[in-house]
């Protein structure tokens, strides 16, 4: 009669999964039950004359043998140095790392043109007054001084009417230096009789 | 499998995964037939079972850090190459359990020459019973004597029971025998 025993702790014991008394536990049994005990026996002989590499393995070929060995032994390449890059390109993070050091270049650049605008501009300004002689004025004198200079030639009588100054024995050099160049030219300045 | 053995074969592993090419081959000269057989016997396809074996090498070193230690490294080489095989046959959507022993036999059977010498002849002989066998016996049985594998990882890969891969067990060893008698073999019984 089949001892269930067999399957629940015999196949167990021969392959090594029973502990230390689980083991002693098993062989006291094996060897009061004929079953067990003649299973156990069956099995051995199997596994050395019936189930062995002999019959149960099976061989590869010299082609195939070759063919796995240069896969699994495949030396890293010599560009290993740079594999770091490689898998970060491959991975798409070197575009994603151009777009956003790419936007905060543009943000910076942004933020700061203005500066940057009024800078060149100041910068621009002094290199032209350092090269006509005119001394660079502060910013509320722009009006009376170099506006003023700027506009006296086009419009001369408006500009002295328009000045108070004008009118006083303080006249600029500009000024007058210019009215001396109209009137060799022709133009006469109209007195206004004031 | 002993101790020390496990201790040879973790060292060889180990010199592999550092990039020693005698690493690789002192384990793959010792394990490759027993994997491919099992492969071969599992997918019924020669060159699909040598598909397989590449990819359960190169498996092996590419999750090398899973490899727990205190395992046997035959065993966890055949847990890679039952996944696969199984992983296969998911994709494939062909349902190996229950395809006719006719079909899974084709491509299998090892042939044995007129005049083969007595260890053919039994080669043969072993290979026709293996091939009568439920699939799910035969699973457990080449898990279990090709791969040294232990029941209660044969259930997890299996995913049932260890009561039912030991139950696969003891009828795949019953039905060997009878087929080994019914062709003129006889053991202990
Ligand atoms: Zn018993």
């Amino acid at each position: 009669m089949e001892c269930t025993r067999w399957t629940e702790e015999g196949l167990l014991y021969t392959s090594g999964e029973l502990n230390g008394s689980q083991k002693e536990k098993f062989q006291r049994h094996a060897g009061e039950c004929a079953f067990c005990s003649n299973e156990l026996k069956a099995f051995h002989e199997e596994r050395t004359s019936l189930f062995t590499p002999a019959t149960l393995y099976e061989p590869t070929s010299p082609q195939l043998d070759a063919r796995i060995t240069a896969a699994c032994t495949r030396l890293p390449r010599p560009t290993a140095g740079i594999g770091l890059l490689a898998m970060v390109a491959r991975k798409g993070v070197v575009p994603v790392l151009f777009l956003v050091f790419g936007f905060a270049g543009g943000i910076y650049v942004a933020f700061n043109l203005e500066r940057f605008n009024s800078e060149e501009i100041r910068m621009a300004d002094e290199r032209i007054d350092q090269e006509s002689g005119i001394p660079a004025l502060p910013e509320n004198d722009m009006s009376d001084g170099v506006l003023a200079a700027a506009e006296g030639p086009s419009n001369p009588t408006a500009g002295d009417s328009a000045r108070p100054d004008s009118a006083g024995g303080a006249q600029p050099a500009f000024d007058a230096g210019h009215r001396g160049d109209l009137r060799a030219r022709g133009v006469v300045p109209v007195d206004l009789g004031d | 499998m002993d101790a020390s053995e496990r201790q040879e074969d973790r060292s060889h592993f180990d010199a592999w995964v550092r990039g020693e090419p005698a690493g690789f081959t002192w384990l793959y000269d010792k394990y490759k037939n027993r994997v491919f057989a099992f492969l071969l016997r599992m997918t019924s396809e020669r060159e699909l079972a040598e598909d397989l074996l590449q990819e359960t090498f190169l498996a092996a070193l590419r999750n090398a850090n899973q490899f727990d230690r205190n395992r046997s490294f035959l065993s966890w080489l055949f847990g890679i190459a039952h996944k696969r095989a199984i992983d296969h046959f998911r994709h494939a959507k062909v349902e190996h359990e229950h395809q006719s022993d006719a079909e899974k036999s084709v491509g299998t059977r090892i042939e044995a020459p007129d005049d083969a010498t007595s260890n053919e002849r039994m080669r043969g002989l072993v290979s026709d019973a293996l091939e009568t066998l439920d699939p799910l016996q035969r699973e457990v049985f080449l898990l279990r004597e090709l791969g040294d594998v232990p029941f209660k990882e044969i259930a997890h890969m299996m995913n049932c029971p260890i009561n039912t891969a030991l139950g696969r067990m003891r009828l795949a060893l019953r039905n060997i025998r009878k087929e080994l008698e019914k062709r003129g073999v006889h053991g202990v019984h």
